[in-house]
């Protein structure tokens, strides 16, 4: 029984140790591209995705004409930026 | 063999996550991408050790493993499999147990959310995550270990049994539900505090977080709802929110997680409030620690605080550690958390997002001055002052009744300003419907608070439903759909929005049924079997009385048949009078409870109560309330949890 339950905790804790280290000895030291691509993308469709609620606002009367215009302009901006940066990282 | 490996998972999980943070800070220092990936596994370990250790518990409570000091004292024999495993947070150090299990799969979730992409937030989210995860590993490690062997020199044949008040099943998905809400508050606190160091305090964090806040506030709603329906037809008092320092504890978490829910809008819109969102969360997370700490530390005495123990010195120590951290990182990140514009008007959307916080807040603060304010007195004057649910009402009706104002006046806002005609053609109606049925309630001769809180949830209700005209109407003009179509699309594009309102008309069906309460009444009396009682415009009859034996239980079931006035039959009511563990030869550990029997209709609740029992004349000694509106708080609860879900759900990407 006792000789079972040391080869289960040395069998648990190798497999720790192997799970935990092995991107030491083979991984790159540098963040992969398409990594921070998706952490882009993420941001782009949330900016999109305010753009809608903003022409919502717009057209229900909660936002001025003069301020729909700003903001979207700001938001564009952003987007367009972020685009920027996924072509340059691709 | 199988309890010791859970104590070494424990003991494992607690050094892997020092080795996490190593890894952490290797990767911080030298950059170096591999450090990153092994301090994310290292985080996998943690989180995968603690599951386990969690899963053992619950095999060895399911078996009945009386060597095991906590399966010992929190089951029986004779308790039932459901109840085996709702054990496992029934007891102090299970349920930190717990706490950590519920961290430990939400720290799963944002490390496999994110595993494709990378922010400068991630490492240090990670490391706070582990950093709250190391403290409840101590805590389970040295201080409270559910693994403790059964400190008896003889064999144990049966346990101590569950506390019957915890044997019901609102009360088995109760603290769960809470606990996912408490727990799901450490997300974004973690990207708060990773937002702060890597001063990236723009908009980016509060984008990543607003799911995982409405997702901990929905379980912290769900939880303080189901505790206040298991109070209500459990302890048998009659009503379901009595200020206890434990319920205080739950709520000031969800009033300041409210707020901040709201200001993140501000924030994500107008890039105001960015200190204000940051106190509001580090306080919410913060608080929800110290509602554990109020709940396990036996600090406070309270009808939901089922553990007494020597936790309270390293939970202060801990909330004081996280308060040093955060305030210093708030004072050292001022210059960031300057907001890019201003309010630039009383009359904007903005400003009344702004009242409705500071009400909250108001809210928050009487609720902890009234909660910590025995404690206080006692280290002041050695006199433990007890402050009861009148201060809590008096204090916080009118603040309550503002809230459900604003919470109307809101909606109706414009962004930036409100000019004075869209102000004229917004507010007309709903004014005019809280003017109509304040008239209605004088010429129905009410002069009590709900005077004031009927006309208001009519304002407010009318306001909801004036935003979604709006909404409906501009998509009939701009695409030509049918009213059903507009609403529908308008719900399924604007899920966030439109969910919040269903969850604001939830509050309003709430607050209809707390101001039931000004029109409860309530008589005890004893009944012969065959009498009758006359009773609030019901006679209440004796039919029977029976005895009935269950595995862990003796009972005494009354029937009470219960006339109206027209004689016509409304309903026959079964409370019970119980007597736990009636077959343990030590009369000390009988635990006599009633179980009460309610009969609920949307107008009002008649609710019973068996106090106890006379078997040789056959007499019953009863208590019947009848609860006006009661059922208006839990349609409310329904609502709220409909409109949160809808607000959760995902939208459509573009």
């Amino acid at each position: 029984m006792e000789i079972n339950f040391l080869i289960i905790i040395t069998f648990l804790l190798s497999l720790i140790v192997w799970y935990i280290v092995t991107p030491l000895i083979e991984g790159t030291k540098e963040i992969p591209t398409q990594i921070n691509q998706h952490e882009l993308n993420r941001n782009k469709t949330v900016l999109l995705r305010q753009i809608k609620e903003l022409e919502m606002d717009y057209h229900i009367g909660n936002v001025s004409e003069e301020d729909f215009n700003n903001t979207r302009n700001e938001l564009k901006n952003e987007i367009s930026t972020i685009i920027t940066n996924i072509k340059n990282i691709s | 063999m199988t309890p010791v490996l859970g104590s070494i998972s424990l003991s494992l999980a607690l050094g892997v996550a020092f080795i996490s943070i190593l890894l952490f800070s290797l990767f911080l220092k030298k950059s170096d991408y591999r450090f990153f990936i092994a301090g994310w596994r290292a985080t996998v370990v943690v989180s995968a050790l603690t599951i386990l250790a969690t899963l053992i518990l619950l095999y060895e409570l399911l078996l009945s493993n009386f060597d095991i000091s906590y399966v010992a004292h929190y089951t029986s024999l004779e308790t039932p499999t459901f109840y085996k495993i709702t054990a496992l947070w029934a007891g102090q150090s299970g349920s930190l147990l717990f706490w950590l299990f519920i961290l430990s799969v939400y720290t799963l979730i944002v490390l496999y959310q994110y595993r494709n992409s990378y922010s400068k937030l991630m490492p240090w989210i990670i490391i706070v995550l582990v950093f709250v995860q190391i403290f409840f590993l101590i805590l389970v490690n040295i201080v409270e270990n559910p693994f403790m062997p059964t400190d008896a020199d003889f064999v144990v044949i049966n346990g101590n049994g569950l506390n019957p008040l915890l044997q019901n099943l609102t009360m088995a998905i109760h603290p769960p539900t809470l606990y996912l809400g408490y727990v799901g508050f450490t997300i974004p606190f973690a990207f708060a505090i990773a937002a702060l160091v890597t001063k990236e305090t723009g908009s980016v964090w509060i984008r990543s977080i607003r799911r995982w806040t409405l997702i901990a506030w929905l379980f912290q709603s769900g939880g303080i709802i189901l505790g206040g329906w298991w109070a209500y037809q459990e302890l048998g008092w009659g009503g379901y929110w009595a200020w206890d320092p434990v319920e205080n504890a739950s709520f000031m978490p969800w009033l300041t997680g409210t707020a901040f829910l709201h200001s993140i809008i501000i924030q994500e819109k107008k890039g105001l409030l960015k200190t204000w969102n940051m106190v509001l969360i580090l306080v919410t997370f913060t608080l929800c620690i110290f509602g554990t700490f109020l709940t396990r530390s036996g600090v406070m005495s309270s009808v939901h605080a089922f553990a007494v123990s020597n936790l309270g010195p390293i939970f202060i120590v801990f909330i004081v550690i996280i308060l040093v951290i955060c305030i210093y990182l708030i004072i050292s990140r001022l210059p960031y958390l300057k907001s890019e514009k201003r309010i630039e008007s009383f009359t904007s959307r903005e400003s009344g997002f702004l009242l409705n916080n500071v009400i909250f807040i108001t809210i928050c603060f009487a609720v902890f001055w009234g909660t910590i304010f025995p404690v206080l007195s006692e280290a002041v004057s050695g006199d433990k002052i007890t402050v009861g649910a009148p201060f809590f009402n008096r204090v916080n009706i009118p603040i309550g009744l503002m809230l459900l104002f604003f919470t109307g006046v809101g909606p109706l806002l414009a962004w930036r300003r409100t000019s004075k005609d869209a102000f004229i053609r917004n507010f007309s109606i709903p004014i005019i419907s809280g003017i109509a049925i304040f008239i209605v309630c004088l010429i129905f001769g009410i002069r009590n608070t709900t005077l004031i809180s009927f006309p208001l949830t009519a304002f407010v209700f009318t306001a909801i439903l004036i935003e979604f005209q709006r909404g409906i109407n501009s998509r009939v003009t701009r695409f030509d759909e049918s009213f059903l179509k507009a609403l529908q699309t308008l719900i399924a594009r604007n899920r966030s929005r439109y969910g919040g309102y269903i969850a604001h008309l939830g509050i309003v069906f709430m607050f209809i049924g707390f101001s039931g309460q000004a029109f409860d009444t309530e008589l005890e009396f004893a009944l012969k079997k065959g009498d009758s009682k006359i009773f609030d415009g019901y006679s209440f009859e004796l039919v029977s009385i029976d005895p009935v034996e269950r595995p862990n239980h003796i009972a005494w079931i009354a029937g009470i048949n219960v006339w109206n006035l027209e004689k016509h039959l409304v309903t026959t009511l079964y409370p019970e009078k119980r007597v736990y563990f009636h077959l343990d030869p030590n009369p000390e550990k009988r635990q006599p409870h009633s179980e009460l029997d309610i009969h609920t209709t949307i107008y009002k609740d008649i609710y019973s109560i068996f106090s106890g029992v006379d078997i040789e004349k056959q007499i019953a000694y009863l208590k019947i309330m009848i609860n006006r509106l009661v059922y208006w708080v839990w349609f409310g609860g329904y609502v709220l949890i409909i409109g949160t879900m809808i607000s959760l759900w995902p939208a459509k990407e573009y």
